[in-house]
């Protein structure tokens, strides 16, 4: 755009690029909010405390990632949370009682995860019902699942000092593994999402199923890809759960499936389809640890956090809703 | 409320006072002073056991002039519970008192801390496998012994039959050993009577009375029905007055719905895990021992079980009526089992190994 001199100012050109960013108006939010607890507790923007949320976020933000692809092509997975508890347990009983290395058991627990995934995209196709309609029952039977495989109890005895827990649980620079994956799988999901044909045959199954489907993308295909996508996430982030913990629990993961969501809806992801952003649900997540992390630093007893998450998080979405409309005028 | 509820009432508040009385020794603050510190409890979930547990880490960091936090989910959440605790390092906590429910699984985060040079206590849920220093609680198995002599001493040396235990949480090494030294002293008391279980009755409170129910309706005509677990007593109560049942119920834990079953004749009774003086010796420990620049010692401080029965059962309800209005009466209360244990607190730390003794 040219200044009234007819010479353009790229100055502004830079800023109007920076402000154009979808995700411009979640940063906003967050960095304001990592300011605002850092006035009560100047720790809270230290490197430790940044690793302390971070990894906090990325447990459930790495699914949001998925979610992201989900809820773009029209779909809900409820799924998610006991497909991550499942691929932990089963990878810890494998390894505890049939001592399997750590190392095969991880990946054959991503490879339970993705199966589950497709799981969940065969019954939606086969009895043409919505995603979210197949997964209220399954996440009540991979619940299940996980409970008969680890006996209801936690499993203990892993291998600690195992190469697997020492490298997927360490932390270089000081900063934990899981945020390390969280972030490369931001980037290489992004791009996939808006740079591939698979990312843009997702947003035009969720502006307009009807048309998609007239227009030759095969639905059925991607639907089966994204959930064993999600199912991989999910997988991926229990592996990296064990590694750290090296402990088992049967409830790990509870209302991670609400979070991954509400992390991707608060990014930016559009409910109704056709739109999100990978970026803003990795920041959603990240928002989300920022405030359950700084309510504690305020003194908030246990009994009032979860309002005051609510609160927090209905503030934090309003606020990037005005940032948007304002950006869109 | 009946003339016979009020009057042992007023009893059991007297008796409480004067317990309080005998067991104060004056002021309680502290000689040391750790003005500059801070101290934090972390514990599992939010209820009246978890409430006293931090309520004893209060008393412990105000007494010497010291900053209290606190933290938890509000239900149980182990991760949850997990990032409170790292929320309270980053608070900049100087000595932290968490239940390390599961153990292995709180090594990683305690040990973050320690090297962070926080100092870590465990009560309730020990973690010996990780660098905490010391942990408070009564000996596991000893609580299961006591509950067995006064469930042998109700039912008479030549008793024969049955008891059904119930156990909340499976394979949790701590709840296993009290059924361990529950079943090891009836067949020592009672060789004809034959202990089943323990079976699994859920530890949410929701599901736990169902779960007795169902116990209850594949094993009728037991001499007793036996919990471990904090929900139990009150899912008893209700299940032995629903089913008119004459038979004898006791749990380990103390709330308000079991004391009341106590008081009334339905249940035998109560041992009780004394939650206030666990957070409170440990808190006071590490406190002591910042302020004094003293290596903390490692091990277990055995806070010792606490029997409720008819005989005392309105003293104890009394004191745990005054919980709603400050710890000071509960601390009050347990002054002289405290002070024995400061008089020498090395002496009073035990060996890891001896906590789950079986």
């Amino acid at each position: 755009m040219s200044s009234g001199t007819g010479k353009s100012n790229p100055a502004l050109a830079v800023l109007r690029r920076i402000f154009g960013v979808s995700e411009i108006g979640i940063l906003f939010v967050l960095v304001l909010l990592i300011v605002l607890v850092s006035f009560v507790q100047p720790n809270f923007a230290s490197v430790a405390s940044l690793s302390n949320f971070g990894s906090r976020a990325a447990w459930f933000g790495i699914i949001g990632l998925g979610v992201v692809f989900q809820l773009s092509m029209g779909e809900i997975d409820l799924s998610t949370a006991s497909i991550y508890g499942l691929t932990i347990n089963v990878a810890a009983v494998v390894v505890v009682t049939f001592g399997i290395d750590p190392w095969v058991a991880s990946a054959l627990g991503i490879i339970v995860g993705v199966g589950l995934g497709a799981l969940n995209a065969v019954m939606a196709t086969a009895f043409k019902v919505p995603v979210i309609i197949i997964t209220l029952g399954t996440l009540s039977a991979f619940k299940g699942l996980t409970l008969i495989v680890s006996g209801g109890g936690f499993i203990y005895g892993l291998p600690r000092e195992h190469s697997f827990f020492k490298v997927m649980g360490a932390t270089p620079l000081g900063v934990p593994m899981v945020i390390w994956a969280f972030a490369l799988l931001t980037i290489v999901l992004s791009v996939i999402y808006n740079h591939t044909r698979y990312g843009f045959m997702v947003r035009s199954i969720g502006s307009n199923p009807r048309a998609a489907e007239l227009s030759g993308i095969p639905i059925a295909r991607v639907r089966m890809i994204t959930l064993m996508l999600t199912g991989a996430l999910c997988g991926i982030s229990g592996m990296l759960t064990l590694a750290f913990f090296s402990t088992a629990d049967p409830n790990l993961g509870a209302g991670y499936e609400l979070l991954a969501i509400t992390a991707a809806i608060i990014g930016g992801t559009a409910l109704t389809g056709g739109r999100g952003t990978v970026v803003g649900a990795a920041l959603g997540a990240l928002l989300i640890a920022v405030i359950s992390s700084g309510i504690v630093q305020f003194g908030i007893t246990a009994n009032w956090s979860v309002f005051v998450t609510g609160v927090l998080i209905i503030s934090a979405v309003a606020l990037d809703a005005a940032i948007r409309r304002r950006r869109s005028r | 409320m009946s003339i016979v509820k009020i009057v042992s009432r007023l009893a059991g508040a007297t008796a409480f006072a004067a317990a309080t009385f005998a067991g104060a020794s004056g002021a309680v603050a502290q000689e040391f002073d750790c003005s500059g510190l801070t101290g934090a409890s972390v514990v599992h979930f939010q209820g009246p056991y978890t409430k006293q547990l931090a309520m004893g880490a209060q008393a412990a960091v105000e007494e010497c002039g010291g900053n209290y936090r606190s933290a938890g989910p509000a239900a149980f959440d182990t991760a949850a519970e997990v990032a409170a605790f790292q929320d309270m390092v980053l608070a900049g906590a100087d000595a932290i008192v968490v239940v390390a429910f599961p153990s292995d699984f709180w090594i990683r985060p305690i040990d973050e801390a320690v090297n962070n040079g926080v100092v870590v206590s465990t009560f309730d849920v020990e973690s010996p496998a990780s660098l905490a220093s010391l942990h408070t609680a009564p000996k596991q198995k000893d609580q299961g012994t006591m509950m067995a002599d006064v469930i042998a001493d109700a039912l008479g040396d030549g008793a024969a039959g049955t008891i059904i235990t119930g156990i909340c949480l499976p394979g949790l090494a701590l709840i296993e050993a009290r059924v361990t030294g529950f079943n090891q002293r009836i067949s020592e008391r009672l060789p004809q009577v034959e202990v089943l279980g323990a079976f699994d009755v859920k530890f949410d409170q929701t599901q736990n009375f169902s779960a007795w129910r169902s116990v209850y309706d594949a094993n009728q005509g037991a001499l007793a029905y036996v919990g471990f677990c904090e929900n139990d007593l009150p899912s008893l109560v209700r299940l032995k007055e629903s089913t008119g049942g004459d038979f004898q119920i006791a749990s380990i834990g103390i709330n308000p719905d079991g004391l009341d079953g106590i008081e009334r004749g339905v249940a035998l009774a109560a041992v009780g895990q004394k939650p206030f003086m666990q957070g409170y010796v440990a808190m006071r420990a590490m406190l002591e021992n910042i302020a004094s620049g003293e290596n903390m010692p490692r091990g277990w401080i055995d806070v010792g079980p606490e029997l409720v029965t008819s005989a005392n059962v309105d003293a104890i309800t009394a004191r745990e009526e005054t919980v709603s209005d400050g710890y000071e009466d509960m601390r009050a209360f347990y002054n002289s089992d405290i002070e024995a244990i400061f008089a020498d607190l090395p002496g009073s730390v035990q060996s890891y190994s001896d906590l789950l003794a079986q």
